[in-house]
């Protein structure tokens, strides 16, 4: 509010008053206020000379209002930003409920991890791991069959383990075969491991019918061997095993000949799974 | 009067912040600053696959102010089946005017926030840190075991200390008097280092069947103590390292010491007849014999004034040196070995690692000994021919046989494999120092020598379906310190196979056995055992040739 401004409330104010009220103007340069004097001044001359005397009025009734005013502002100001700091405290807190609410959680959760990833490391220990196959029914292979995948050759001589389920063949890559054999062989178009869920028997069934009939001649006679034992009980296969001493060891390695995969596997699951099961 | 005073204070007030300021405002701050160390967690150890055969975990620590446990004996009565402790011992430690007392140490997160959901006054925590060995007593003597401050005080554990603590850090700040951290305040945190991870060779699964072979085959001959290496000779890694008896280092405290070290490293011997091989070996590589260059081989052979018969009487006969072998004769080794003399031996035997500490830099490691030349006696030559009067570890006499299988080049054992930094860094093992010993048309030789063992000689025992199997077996007398005489045996078998491509040496030891005493009889099943698993679990297919023939007699 400027004092110019101002003086356009005071128009009847009589000329004597003038000092009074340049005084009593709150705001203003001196020289502001020397230029409102004079324009009030000849404002009463100029329009109301006629007028008769006119009463005081309070030239300070401006001045009081502007002062509440000025109160409630700043009170008010006071307040919000009372408020305001009041809210803000009120938010920070809140967050620093919230981090060390979800410090705790974060810490509950880290130690049930490591809770769990110590009841993992416990159960998969090797001592737990067996006591848990011995549980389901498994024992451990002590003749293990490996299965060439470039030649198809079958080595090893299947053979029940431990007088309950088959020894299953284990798929290897021998780390002897060269490159070129590989390539020869076309090892990439053969797949590198079984598939979860492989059934072998299913998969044997497809290739013979593919194959057509067998080729029986094919057929390592240690497989044959294996066949009859699979006629047999277990225990006159042992015997036939033990007649057969150590040229039946050597026989083994010269019957094995390069045999198709397909035919011999097949030969060999209804052989083993013709054991019967103790 | 006043000026006089006043002048006074300004003196004081000079001194105190112009003079003395400084030094003044930093004693106040050291008596804010408060520096707590961080501790770096420590390195797991782990296995050739990556799991973990010790790990550190978060842990709590039970305190009490014993100026808040109001009513001891209710809190010790709800702490004690929680704790599962006697509650009047517990009532006991928690009785007194004392500020912090330890409860209990080394508790599951999970056990605390039982106690914490008791709300017990006067009880708080700690968080700690818990060295756990989930295997149990799996590859115990090799990863060894730390004590009650974390420290590493046995196996990889001490060995490998420094890498797996990591270094310590530190937090600074101002905290006012009830111990609060100042917020505005200096405040400076050095982050700790966590330790390095170290990976071994050992391979768990053969370690565990490696172990139960033993401890059974320990039991079963009432032996006092057996060990078991199996090893990659071509690399020099050890995937196996069994000692029995053994420990649970989860609970090394209780254990007996005797059972905490790694007696395959720590423990001598004489070697015996296993150490045939290396005198052969030389006699060959010097083409001083071949496997089938025949020896007349006496009853008795006197040497040095001393009568050194075989194990089984027998009386002259012809033995090629594949049948001296085959048939562990001490005659025919002695006979063999003087085409080649003392010193040659001598200088075999260093080359093939004895005497000489494996490089596994393991604590408690013993060399073993070789009597220097000068200080041989008129015996000295034919016993250290057969394996007496020299002391090995098993490790030694793996290694032996390792360089052999691996054509003649020894390769430096290794048990550490890779260390793994916190930052995921991993840092190879350096590679092993090789040194040929002998020319690999010997170890070929030597090889289908030690085929003969196994398929005519002592150890029928260890042949394996499917596998070319060589090896040899020892029956040592073993030397007692304290009476200072031969008193017990050492049986022993080490053997390799594929015998055509050998991937594996497996070398069993068994000492001072009550039920039997032959190497023959108590190590090779073991070796069979151990290593039928051990081809399988390496993926190591029979090669599907027919054991070589070489005569053990000579027409």
């Amino acid at each position: 509010m400027s004092a110019a401004a101002r003086k356009h409330e005071l128009p009847e104010e009589p000329h004597g008053l003038d000092d009074t009220a340049a005084e009593q103007l709150v705001d203003g340069t001196e020289q502001a206020t020397a230029h409102a004097t004079e324009y009030a001044t000849r404002g009463a001359r100029g329009h109301r000379s006629a007028r008769p005397h006119l009463q005081i009025v309070s030239p300070l009734r401006p001045e009081r209002a502007s002062r509440g005013m000025f109160a409630v502002v700043v009170g008010g100001v006071l307040v919000l930003g009372m408020v305001a700091i009041l809210l803000i405290n009120t938010t920070l807190a809140q967050g620093a409920f919230t981090i060390s609410e979800l410090q705790a959680r974060q810490a509950g959760l880290a130690q049930q991890e490591q809770a769990l990833a110590e009841d993992v490391a416990a159960a998969s220990v090797p001592r737990a791991l067996e006591k848990q196959a011995r549980s389901m029914g498994m024992v451990p292979s002590e003749n293990p069959v490996f299965l060439q995948v470039p030649s198809g050759r079958i080595l090893g001589k299947p053979k029940p383990a431990g007088g309950a389920r088959s020894a299953v063949p284990t798929l290897v890559t021998p780390a002897d075969a060269t490159v070129t054999e590989a390539v020869d062989n076309g090892k990439a178009d053969l797949p590198e491991s079984v598939p979860v869920g492989y059934d072998p028997a299913a998969a044997d069934a497809e290739a013979a019918a593919k194959a057509g009939s067998a080729d029986a001649g094919t057929k390592a006679s240690g497989t044959k061997a294996d066949g009859k034992k699979a006629d047999g009980t277990k225990a006159s296969g042992t015997k036939a095993d033990a007649k057969k001493g150590k040229s039946g060891e050597n026989g083994l390695w010269q019957d094995s000949t390069v045999i198709d995969v397909t035919g011999d596997v097949a030969s060999t699951d209804a052989g083993l799974s013709a054991v019967p099961v103790n | 009067m006043t000026a006089i005073a006043f002048s006074l204070f300004a003196v004081r007030l000079v001194d105190l912040q112009a003079i003395r300021g400084d030094a003044l405002a930093a004693k106040a701050l050291g008596q804010r600053l408060e520096t707590t160390p961080i501790t770096a967690q420590r390195g797991a150890i782990l296995d050739n696959s990556g799991q973990a055969l010790a790990l550190t975990v978060e842990a709590r620590n039970v305190t009490a102010d014993q100026t808040l446990v109001t009513d001891p004996q209710a809190v010790a009565q709800a702490l004690g089946p929680v704790l599962g402790a006697d509650p009047s011992v517990l009532a006991e430690r928690l009785t007194g005017t004392r500020r912090f007392v330890y409860v209990a140490k080394g508790l599951t997160p999970e056990t605390w926030e039982r106690i914490a959901a008791l709300k017990l006054p006067g009880i708080y925590s700690e968080t700690t840190s818990r060295r756990v060995y989930p295997a149990g007593d799996l590859g115990a003597n090799v990863v060894g075991f730390v004590g009650a401050q974390g420290e590493g005080l046995g196996g990889i554990e001490y060995a490998l200390n420094a890498e797996l603590a990591g270094t310590n850090g530190t937090q600074t700040s101002e905290r006012g008097p009830g111990g609060k951290v100042i917020p505005t305040g200096q405040n400076s945190t050095t982050a700790a280092t966590a330790g390095e991870s170290v990976q071994l060779t050992i391979d768990r699964d053969i370690q565990f069947v490696a172990q139960r072979a033993l401890a059974q085959k320990v039991k079963e001959a009432q032996a006092d103590s057996g060990t078991l290496v199996v090893m990659d000779p071509r690399t020099g890694e050890i995937l196996a390292l069994a000692t029995t008896p053994t420990f649970d280092p989860n609970k090394a405290g209780s254990a007996d010491p005797e059972a905490r070290g790694n007696a395959a490293l720590t423990h001598v011997f004489e070697p015996g007849s296993t150490a045939k091989l290396m005198t052969l070996s030389a006699v060959v590589n010097e083409w001083k014999a071949n496997p089938y260059s025949a020896f007349r081989v006496p009853g008795g052979l006197r040497r040095g004034g001393q009568v050194f018969h075989d194990d089984l009487a027998h009386g002259t006969e012809m033995l090629p040196l594949a049948g001296v072998m085959a048939k562990s004769s001490n005659i025919g080794t002695i006979l063999a070995a003087e085409r080649i003399g003392g010193r040659k031996l001598l200088k075999y035997l260093k080359k093939f690692g004895i005497g000489e500490p494996t490089g596994l830099r393991f604590p408690g490691e013993a060399a073993g000994y070789v009597p220097p030349h000068a200080d041989w006696s008129a015996t000295s030559f034919p016993t250290i021919a057969f394996g007496q009067g020299l002391s090995v570890n098993a490790v030694q006499t793996a290694s032996v046989f390792s360089t052999i299988a691996n054509n003649g080049v020894r390769v430096q054992p290794s048990l550490v494999s890779q260390t793994l930094l916190a930052d995921g860094t991993v840092v190879p093992a350096p590679a092993p120092k090789t040194t040929r010993v002998v020319s690999a048309s010997t170890a070929r030789q030597v090889r289908a020598m030690l085929e003969s063992v196994v398929t005519d000689g002592t150890a029928p025992a260890a042949a394996i379906p499917g596998y070319r199997v060589g090896g040899k077996t020892g029956t040592a007398q073993e030397y007692n310190e304290n009476c200072h005489c031969y008193s017990g045996v050492v049986a022993s078998f080490i053997g390799m196979a594929p015998l055509d491509d050998p991937q594996l040496v497996v070398a069993v030891s068994i000492f001072n056995p009550k039920v039997g005493r032959y190497g023959g009889v108590l190590g090779a099943p073991v070796f069979k055992r151990v290593m039928t698993y051990a081809l399988q679990k390496r993926d190591i297919p029979p090669t599907g040739k027919k054991p070589g023939s070489l005569p053990i007699y000579a027409g």
